[in-house]
């Protein structure tokens, strides 16, 4: 069971390159492999904000879920910050909004759940769970949920 | 039933997008304007409702009205609860503000 998106509580989040996700795998012809991930972009973009994802799910896989906090806005004030300022890089930013929002996780193999008390940022995931989650799922995950997360704080969905 | 393409044109949001798509609007809808042209939703209602943040901001804002916003959130509200309840508060006294017009004025009351 998915927790779908909410403005109060936490979430269930699934990354585009989970092996869960129907992902449409590339053939010889680009103008149908466009066609066709483009498709899939907007079958995921509706699940996300659904909360549904069994249009995009291969049947009997269980997908690793992010558990995501909707991030304050003073969190996000501080990571703008600290970007234009030079203190972090554009994906340092990204992963410090990952550990931010991360509130737990599921199904996520080597990945041991720590958090710490930043002084900056509070309470936060330990920064050797970006590291297990680089490790067994690759880099582009964190970037990718950290993006998102910054994205939904900044303003309401306008398809509301 | 409605095919994909009749959907698209419906603003469906569970369709990829289509340019020239115009999705339902009640009478005395007010919409952004931009550039001195007032646009309509981007996306039909019988998706947008149904939307799990919708659908949450619709029982925020009857908790607020009451003052027990807090109570319903399980402690402080999360700034864009806010936003989102100030924001359908709006809308719906926009809303009721049309229904009380006479339709001479524009709005939607019998004269």
């Amino acid at each position: 069971m998915l927790r779908p998106p909410s403005l109060q509580k936490p979430y269930d989040f699934i990354s585009a390159a989970d092996d869960a996700l129907a992902v449409p795998v590339d053939g010889a012809d680009e103008k149908a492999n466009a066609a066709a991930r483009a498709d899939f972009a907007h079958r995921l973009d509706v699940a996300r904000r659904t909360g549904d994802y069994s249009a995009v799910m291969l049947e009997g896989k269980q997908p690793a879920k992010f558990v995501l906090r909707p991030l304050p806005g003073s969190i996000v004030r501080k990571l703008f910050d600290d970007a234009a300022a030079g203190r972090v890089g554009n994906l340092e930013m990204a992963a410090l909004a990952f550990r931010a929002a991360l509130d737990g996780a599921t199904a996520l193999d080597g990945v041991t759940m720590r958090f710490v008390e930043d002084d900056r940022y509070g309470r936060i995931a330990a920064a050797s769970v970006v590291d297990a989650i680089d490790s067994g799922c690759g880099a582009s995950v964190i970037n990718e949920v950290g993006l998102y997360a910054i994205q939904r704080a900044q303003q309401i969905d306008p398809k509301m | 039933m409605n095919t994909s393409t009749e959907r698209q044109y419906l603003g469906c949001g569970y369709e990829p997008a289509l340019a020239g798509a115009r999705p339902w609007q009640h009478s005395g809808y007010v919409g952004p304007v931009v550039d001195g042209k007032e646009l309509g939703p981007t996306t039909c209602v019988g998706f947008t409702t149904k939307l799990p943040e919708v659908i949450e901001t619709s029982r925020m804002r009857a908790s607020w009205k009451v003052g027990s916003l807090r109570d319903a959130c399980g402690g402080e509200p999360h700034e864009q609860v806010l936003d989102a309840v100030l924001l359908l508060d709006h809308e719906t006294g926009q809303l009721e503000a049309w229904t009380m017009t006479p339709q001479s004025k524009g709005g939607g009351r019998a004269d």
